[in-house]
C-alpha cells in the first residue's frame, strides 16, 4: 500500500466532512424556519474506496404530514365558519344581556313593543303613550332590516372571501406545477433536492389550508393532488379552480358554487363535495348558515304582519309591499328588509297614531271613545298567541309558536350553532397544534444536537488534518531519507 | 436507531403557545369581573339564549303591568273619593227633604240645596285624571254630565214636561197627588230613561262601556271603572231635578207631599246603589292589589333565574384569574431557564 493513499483519502474525507459541516449549518439556519426539515448526509464507501456524500435526505413522516394537512383543513374551514357567525352575534349584542337595553335581537325590540303596547292601553287617550308605541314599532322594523343587511352583508363577504381563496388557490397550484417539475427532474439527474421538497410541502399546507386535499407521491417523486372530495387539482399540470362571484346578495339571491377541474365541489348538488377546508368553510356560512338566519328573520315579519293584521285579513301596523293582502302560512323571502310601520299611523308621514286605537283599515272603535282599549289589548294578546300562524325554524320544519316564543327560538338556534362552531373550532385548533407539534418534533432540527454533531465533525475534520500534516512529515523524511542517500 | 426525538421549534413554540393562549383567557376573565357578566354571553349559554330572553320578556311584562296596575289604582282611589263625596252631598239633601215635609219655610233653602247639589254632581262626575274624565267609560275626552241649567236643553225639556202638566189641569194650583205620582212616574222618568236614550241625550256623554284593563299577564278586567250612566248617578240626577227644577214653592201641600217623598224614596234608592258602587270599586282595587302582589312574588324567582344565566361567580373568576397569572409566570420562567440551556455555552 503506497504511502499516497492515505494522503487522497484524507483529501477525499476532507471534501466530505466540510460537506456535512455545511449541512449542519443549514439545518441550524432553518432550526426555526416552518416547514424545514433536518437534512441528514448519506455518506457512503465509494467503489473507490474513499467515503464521500452520496446524497443528501431529509427527514420525513408521511403519516403525521398527511394528518397536519388533514387538520389544517378542518380548522381553516370551521374558523371561517365561526368568523362569519361572529360577526353576526356583534351586531346582535346578546351579551348586553337579554334584558339589557343594547340587545339588538329582534326578540327584545318584541319585548319592548309589548311594554309600550300594555303601556298605551292603559292609559289609551294619551298621544305621548301612543308615540311611544308606534316608535317601539318602528326600532322593531329597524332591528328587522339592520339583521338582514349584515346577514346579506356577511354572505357577500364570504362570497368574496371564496374568489379570493380560489385565486390564490390557482397561484399556488401554478407554484406547484414550476416545483413539482423541476424536482422531477432534478431527482432523475440526481442532484439535491430536499430544499425544493420542503417548498413542496409548504405548499401542500398552504393549499390545504384553502380546500381539503389527499396527496400521492409517486416513485420519481411526482406528487398528485386531489381533494378530499375526489377530484383532480394536480397531476403533472395544474387543474383549474373556477368561481363565479356574486357582487351583491339578498334574500333571494344564492352564491355561485365552486368548481374544481369541472366538478361542482360545494353546495348541494355537488357530486364530489369537499368537506373541509376554508372554501367549505365559507360556502357552508354563505348557502347553508346565514340563509337560515335570514329565513328566521324573514319569518319573525311575517308573523309580525299577520299578528297585527285586521278584519278581513288586510294589515294593520306592519305593512309590506303584498299589501294590502296579509301574507300567506309560508315563507316570504326578503320580508325581514320590506316589512315597515304602516304609513296610516306613522305621525312622521302624516299618520294619525291614535288609528292604532281605533283600528286603521277596519274600525274597531265604533263609537269613537278615547278611553276604547279592546283593540289595543287584542294586539298584545295576538303577539303571544300560538294559533295566528306556523312558523318555519329555517331549515323546513314547522313550529306552533306565538310570535315571541319563534323570536326567542330564533336567537338560541343562532347562539346554540355559534357555541357548537366554537366547542369544534376549540377542538379543531388543538388538534392542528398537536399535529404540528408532532411533525416538527419528527422532522425538525434540535440545535444542541447538531451543535454535537458539530463537534464530532470539528473532531474528524482536526483527525483528518493531523493525518495529512503526518504523510506530508512522512513525505518530508522520505525525500530527506532519499535526498541524503543520493549524496551518499 | 430510533429515539423520540425533540425538535428546537416545537419546544420554545409550545411555551409560546400555552403562554398565548393563558393571556387571551385572562383578559376575557378581567372582562367578566368587571361586567359581572360572562364575556361572551352567547357562547357560555349557547341555545339556552332563548330560555334567557323568555325569562328576561315576562319580567320586562311584569314590570310593565305593575305600573299600569298603579295608574289604575290611583284612578280607582279617586273613583272612591268622588262616591264618598256624592254620598255625603246626597245625605245632606235628604235631611233637608225630611225637614221640608214637616215645615213650610225650609222649602226654598230645600230648592237652593238641591240646585247646589245637582251642580256639585256635575263637577264630581266630570273630574279628570291625567287629561281623561274618570267617569266617561271609554268616552274619556268628553265631560260625563251635561250642566244643568234653565236654557240647556235637559232643563227646557224637564219645563216642557211641567209645563204640559200644568196646561193638562188649568193652573199649577190644580195639580193634585196623583196628577204629581202620574207625572212623576211617567213624562218626568221617562226624561231619564237609558232605554230610550234620553238621559244621554239630555244629561249624559258617558259610554256605557267602562274602560278594559290588562291586571296580569293572564287577566283583564272589563269594567274597570264606573261611567257616569250608573244607575247611583241617574237616581241622584233626577232627585236633584226634582227638587230644584219642579217649582217645589208653588206647588199646592197635596201635590208638594208627593214629590218631597218621592224625591226622598229616589234619594235613599241612590244612597243605597252609591254604597254598592263603593263595593264593586272596592272589590276591583282588591283585584289589582292581589294581581300585583303575585306578580311581585314571580318577578323575584324570575329575576334569581335571569340572575343565574347571566351572571358569574365571582370568586370563581377570581380564582381563574389568579391560577392563570400563575400558569404564564411560570410558563415565563422556564422559557427563561431553557434560554440558558443551550450546548454553546458549554464550549
Amino acid at each position: 500500500m503506497a504511502v499516497a493513499s492515505p494522503d487522497a483519502i484524507a483529501r477525499q474525507s476532507l471534501g466530505a466532512i466540510s460537506s456535512q459541516i455545511g449541512l449542519v449549518s443549514r439545518n441550524i439556519a432553518g432550526a426555526h424556519v416552518d416547514g424545514y426539515s433536518v437534512k441528514t448526509a448519506q455518506v457512503t464507501t465509494g467503489i473507490d474506496g474513499f467515503a464521500h456524500v452520496s446524497s443528501v435526505t431529509r427527514a420525513t413522516n408521511d403519516a403525521l404530514f398527511q394528518t397536519s394537512l388533514r387538520a389544517n383543513s378542518a380548522q381553516a374551514g370551521q374558523a371561517a365558519l365561526l368568523e362569519g357567525m361572529s360577526r353576526l352575534d356583534s351586531l346582535i349584542n346578546v351579551s348586553a344581556g337579554a334584558g339589557g337595553d343594547a340587545n339588538h335581537a329582534p326578540a327584545a325590540f318584541i319585548s319592548k313593543l309589548a311594554s309600550a303596547l300594555q303601556q298605551y292601553s292603559s292609559t289609551p287617550s294619551d298621544r305621548n303613550a301612543a308615540n311611544a308605541a308606534v316608535g317601539s314599532a318602528k326600532d322593531l322594523v329597524n332591528a328587522l332590516h339592520d339583521a338582514t343587511a349584515e346577514v346579506q352583508r356577511v354572505r357577500g363577504q364570504a362570497d368574496a372571501d371564496i374568489a379570493a381563496s380560489v385565486a390564490n388557490l390557482n397561484s399556488l397550484l401554478a407554484q406547484f406545477q414550476n416545483l413539482n417539475t423541476s424536482i422531477v427532474t432534478g431527482t432523475a439527474a440526481g442532484r439535491d433536492v430536499t430544499d425544493s421538497l420542503d417548498q413542496r410541502d409548504n405548499l401542500l399546507t398552504q393549499i390545504s389550508s384553502e380546500i381539503g386535499i389527499r396527496t400521492l407521491t409517486r416513485s420519481n417523486n411526482d406528487t398528485v393532488i386531489y381533494t378530499d372530495g375526489g377530484a383532480t387539482l394536480f397531476e403533472t399540470t395544474a387543474r383549474t379552480v373556477s368561481f363565479g362571484s356574486t357582487s351583491t346578495f339578498s334574500a333571494s339571491t344564492s352564491g355561485n358554487p365552486v368548481y374544481v377541474d369541472g366538478v361542482q365541489a360545494t353546495g348541494t348538488g355537488a357530486s364530489m363535495p369537499s368537506s373541509s377546508g376554508k372554501i367549505k368553510g365559507l360556502a357552508e356560512l354563505r348557502d347553508k348558515t346565514l340563509p337560515q338566519y335570514q329565513n328566521q328573520l324573514d319569518e319573525i315579519a311575517r308573523g309580525l304582519v299577520r299578528a297585527f293584521s285586521e278584519q278581513n285579513q288586510t294589515v294593520g301596523l306592519f305593512t309590506y309591499s303584498g299589501a294590502p293582502a296579509t301574507p300567506g302560512a309560508s315563507i316570504v323571502k326578503g320580508l325581514a328588509s320590506d316589512i315597515k310601520v304602516n304609513a296610516a299611523v306613522d305621525p312622521e308621514k302624516g299618520g294619525n297614531v291614535s288609528l292604532l286605537r281605533d283600528g286603521i283599515t277596519f274600525t274597531y272603535n265604533t263609537s269613537g271613545g278615547a278611553s276604547y282599549s279592546a283593540r289595543i289589548l287584542q294586539l298584545v294578546a295576538n303577539m303571544s298567541d300560538s294559533t295566528i300562524t306556523a312558523f318555519d325554524d329555517g331549515v323546513g320544519n314547522s313550529l306552533q309558536q306565538s310570535l315571541t316564543s319563534y323570536a326567542n327560538f330564533s336567537i338560541g338556534s343562532l347562539e346554540g350553532q355559534r357555541q357548537q362552531a366554537s366547542t369544534a373550532k376549540g377542538y379543531q385548533d388543538a388538534l392542528l397544534s398537536q399535529s404540528r407539534q408532532s411533525l416538527s418534533n419528527a422532522t425538525g432540527v434540535n440545535i444542541d444536537d447538531q451543535m454535537s454533531k458539530m463537534l464530532d465533525l470539528e473532531n474528524s475534520y482536526q483527525a483528518t488534518g493531523k493525518l495529512i500534516e503526518m504523510v506530508s512529515n512522512m513525505f518530508s523524511s522520505l525525500f530527506q531519507a532519499v535526498s541524503t542517500g543520493i549524496r551518499t | 436507531m430510533m429515539t423520540v426525538t425533540i425538535s428546537t421549534a416545537s419546544l420554545f413554540g409550545s411555551l409560546r403557545r400555552s403562554v398565548a393562549s393563558a393571556q387571551s383567557q385572562l383578559g376575557d376573565a378581567q372582562t367578566e369581573l368587571s361586567s359581572q357578566r360572562p364575556a361572551d354571553l352567547g357562547l357560555t349559554l349557547g341555545a339556552r339564549v332563548s330560555l334567557d330572553h323568555s325569562l328576561a320578556e315576562r319580567l320586562a311584562e311584569f314590570k310593565e303591568i305593575t305600573q299600569t296596575n298603579n295608574v289604575l289604582a290611583n284612578h280607582l282611589d279617586l273613583t272612591q273619593n268622588i262616591l264618598s263625596a256624592l254620598k255625603d252631598t246626597a245625605k245632606g239633601v235628604l235631611n233637608a227633604a225630611v225637614n221640608a215635609q214637616d215645615a213650610q219655610g225650609n222649602l226654598t233653602a230645600l230648592s237652593s240645596t238641591a240646585t247646589n247639589a245637582l251642580q256639585a254632581l256635575a263637577s264630581n262626575v266630570n273630574t279628570t285624571s291625567a287629561g281623561a274624565y274618570v267617569f266617561g267609560g271609554i268616552n274619556s275626552g268628553v265631560p260625563p254630565l251635561k250642566n244643568y241649567s234653565a236654557t240647556a236643553a235637559n232643563g227646557q225639556a224637564v219645563d216642557a214636561a211641567f209645563q204640559a202638566l200644568v196646561t193638562s189641569v188649568g193652573g199649577i194650583q190644580n195639580i193634585t197627588a196623583a196628577d204629581m205620582q202620574n207625572f212623576l212616574s211617567g213624562p218626568f222618568a221617562n226624561l231619564f230613561s237609558t232605554a230610550n236614550g234620553n238621559f244621554a241625550n239630555l244629561f249624559s256623554n258617558a259610554s256605557s262601556t267602562a274602560l278594559s284593563a290588562r291586571i296580569s299577564p293572564t287577566r283583564t278586567l272589563d269594567g274597570a271603572s264606573l261611567t257616569a250612566n250608573d244607575p247611583a248617578v241617574i237616581n241622584l240626577t233626577q232627585a236633584y231635578v226634582m227638587l230644584a227644577g219642579l217649582k217645589s214653592t208653588q206647588l199646592p201641600p197635596a201635590a208638594r207631599d208627593i214629590l218631597l217623598s218621592s224625591a226622598t224614596n229616589t234619594l235613599q234608592r241612590a244612597i243605597t246603589q252609591l254604597g254598592d258602587a263603593e263595593a264593586s270599586v272596592g272589590l276591583t282595587q282588591q283585584q289589582v292589589r292581589d294581581a300585583n302582589q303575585s306578580m311581585s312574588i314571580q318577578q323575584a324567582t324570575l329575576q334569581q333565574q335571569v340572575g343565574d344565566m347571566e351572571g358569574i361567580d365571582s370568586y370563581e373568576v377570581s380564582t381563574r384569574i389568579t391560577r392563570l397569572m400563575t400558569q404564564i409566570e411560570t410558563s415565563y420562567r422556564i422559557t427563561a431557564q431553557l434560554q440558558q440551556l443551550s450546548l454553546a455555552r458549554f464550549l
